[in-house]
């Protein structure tokens, strides 16, 4: 019981884990349906209005900015340093990433669009497992 | 940066949330400022000192190691 309570997550930590969950929210429900609109080629996807739905991705994407952005905001001083250090780590390897398939395709390696959406998924979960490292060695 | 905060909430018989509570930042700040990994900022450390009730110089002491360096 006194562990329990020893380990409860203090009330701004409720606050911002509820505002994390509100902001990224719509940003993943988006990212889902169209994905799902785009494989099953609903609303002309897969012909004439292909490049519109494609494009219709930046939308969700600016969203999920959007709610980066006000994460770092709320987030207390400590846990900011956290995130900025995560970050810096995803940036880092998303653009050593792109250099290498710059190289790659300049060798003449590779086809151009797998290697940039592995660059861009793989710098993205370093970015995720580089949060979740820091935070559980402080628990 | 050494500091004496676990002792003093340890006295107070206060979990880190409750800390965190009072200090408005979350838990894992609290255990993070304790064990040494974090040293906080000037106007958060002036809170736990008014949340503690001590002078600022009681509660935080430089390393050392500190002292020695140029």
């Amino acid at each position: 019981m006194e562990k329990s309570q020893e380990n409860r997550q203090s009330r701004s930590d409720i606050v911002r884990a509820r505002a994390w969950f509100v902001d990224w929210l719509p940003a993943v429900i988006g990212l889902v349906l169209l994905s799902l609109i785009s494989e099953f080629g609903l609303f002309g996807s897969a012909g004439s209005w292909k490049l519109f739905w494609s494009l219709l991705n930046l939308a969700p994407a600016l969203w999920v900015v959007r709610a980066v952005i006000r994460s770092l905001r709320r987030a207390d001083e400590y846990q900011r340093r956290c995130q900025l250090e995560a970050l810096a780590i995803g940036f880092g390897v998303l653009v050593m990433s792109i250099h290498t398939v710059g190289l790659l395709q300049a060798a003449g390696v590779g086809d151009l669009r797998q290697l940039v959406q592995i660059s861009f998924i793989v710098s993205i979960l370093i970015w995720i497992a580089a949060l979740l490292f820091k935070t559980p060695r402080t628990r | 940066m050494k500091n004496r905060l676990r002792e003093l909430r340890a006295m107070r018989r206060w979990s880190q949330a409750d800390l965190a509570d009072r200090l408005g930042v979350s838990r894992q700040t609290v255990y993070a400022i304790e064990t040494g990994r974090y040293d906080p900022s000037l106007p958060l450390a002036f809170k736990i000192a008014a949340v503690f009730g001590e002078p600022i110089e009681d509660l935080f002491s430089p390393d050392e190691d500190t002292d020695s360096k140029p």
